[in-house]
């Protein structure tokens, strides 16, 4: 039953329609992090890096498929690197920062042309206090409080052109966020449960040309984990995205912006060599409705390596579980 | 006193020193008067009302040599080849009354001049 599971989720991570957000015309951007919010003990240092990679080519219309033939796909290859650090025994610090190797669009005006946008993304900074963690059953709560900053370009051009909004490396604004994350895990059983709750909020674009907002996005992620092997285990994350509308000038609502997404994430996660993780996810729209007409992502995945250093005892090295 | 380690130190350090560097001050290019060195005359566009989708022309007219061309949208989508025209288009989020700016530039200096374009649904 195990290599079942383990099998239809590592299936899945490559051969499935999915994605992460939705915007009128581009891919959006990634929305950072790897689900494991969970803290580390007092001079822990968790280290992860990943590569996500997603495409979208799929109009949508409300909740209907559209054809579009001007816009053939939007995409993006980033990688990123965060750091989280035990400062307290309840309070971590993290800190991400992320490149586009690629954040591109290809369009046919009749003849084929891709606007190809590259850079550093923006930098998120976020204190996690763990409010709550219990022994019997094993179980913490923790709240997130973070900042992400426009560090990356926003003033990117390519043939003496300044390429679109969607397609620059920083989103060009100040965002703050706040989470929840809740874990429950039973001594001896192989299956546990968490959740996450998430909200951002972005400032208007910082500058003189452009005045626009992006919608305030809301997100509650529960997830399923199940010990497959003694170094293997099968994540299933049901997620939820509801992204409101963005303003321009005027405070005026954009129509074909905001949508509400349902996802079903499959992640796999193994453990190796001195405490090595290797984790993989993908992103599989099950429902999605978007305001007006979108551009919505066809599939997603992503990979990474994790790995956790114990400053305090070098021979005690936290893995993933 | 209960102090924060030394790792804990250089952690934080090394996040406000990265936000330090990384939070730039936009980079402005001064603009000069109109010489006949440097010179905008207009901007125009084959149309200022549009519908979603609808690709349009717009041209710059100026004075002066070596000109360099930067040309901005803060709704919509132009290609170009660092060149006096474009064509500009918008998608469904760019509904409304938007602005083109080019700026062009040479030995002399830089001016830039704006123009309106109405996008219809």
């Amino acid at each position: 039953m195990k290599y079942f599971v383990s099998a239809c989720i590592i299936l899945s991570l490559f051969f499935t329609n999915n994605g992460v957000s939705a915007q009128c015309c581009a891919a959006g951007n990634p929305v950072s992090g790897d689900g494991q919010q969970k803290s580390i003990n007092k001079n822990q240092l968790r280290i992860y890096t990943s590569f996500k990679h997603s495409y979208s080519d799929q109009y949508y219309y409300g909740n209907k498929k559209e054809e579009v033939s001007f816009i053939d796909n939007s995409r993006f290859n980033y990688s990123s690197l965060q750091a989280t650090y035990g400062i307290t025994k309840k309070l971590n610090l993290q800190a991400e920062l992320g490149y586009f190797f690629d954040k591109s669009q290809t369009v046919y005006i009749p003849e084929k042309f891709v606007f190809k946008g590259y850079g550093i993304g923006d930098l998120g900074i976020t204190a996690k206090y763990q409010l709550m963690s219990l022994f019997k059953p094993q179980s913490e709560l923790v709240a997130n409080l973070g900042i992400k900053i426009p560090v990356g370009k926003f003033d990117q051009d390519m043939d003496g052109i300044i390429l679109p909004v969607s397609l620059q490396p920083s989103t060009g604004a100040m965002k703050y966020n706040a989470g929840l994350y809740y874990s429950y895990v039973r001594p001896g059983n192989k299956f546990s449960l968490y959740s996450f709750l998430f909200a951002e909020y972005s400032s208007l674009i910082l500058s003189d040309f452009y005045y626009y907002k992006y919608g305030n996005l809301y997100m509650l992620s529960l997830f399923g984990k199940y010990k497959l092997g003694s170094k293997v285990f099968a994540v299933i994350q049901l997620r939820e995205e509801l992204r409101e509308k963005d303003k321009r000038e005027n405070n005026e609502q954009i129509e074909s912006t905001g949508s509400y997404v349902t996802y079903v994430a499959p992640q796999f996660i193994y453990n190796f060599y001195n405490n090595w993780t290797f984790i993989c996810q993908a992103d599989i729209p099950v429902y999605k409705y978007v305001n007006g007409h979108q551009l919505t992502n066809k599939y997603a995945f992503s990979c990474g390596l994790q790995k956790t250093l114990d400053f305090n005892k070098k021979d005690h090295q936290e893995p993933i579980d | 006193m209960k102090m924060f380690k030394p790792t804990s130190l250089v952690f934080i350090i090394a996040v406000i020193g990265l936000m330090a560097i990384t939070c730039k001050k936009e980079n402005k290019e001064e603009e000069v008067p109109p010489t006949v060195n440097l010179a905008i005359d207009s901007i125009v566009a084959s149309k200022t009302d549009i519908i979603v989708w609808e690709k349009i022309n717009v041209k710059i007219y100026n004075k002066g040599e070596n000109l360099s061309y930067l040309w901005q949208a803060d709704h919509g989508s132009m290609i170009g080849k660092d060149s006096s025209a474009i064509t500009y288009w918008a998608c469904p989020s760019c509904v409304g009354l938007n602005t083109i700016k080019c700026t062009v530039s040479n030995d002399f200096g830089s001016l830039s001049d704006t123009i309106k374009i109405n996008v219809r649904s």
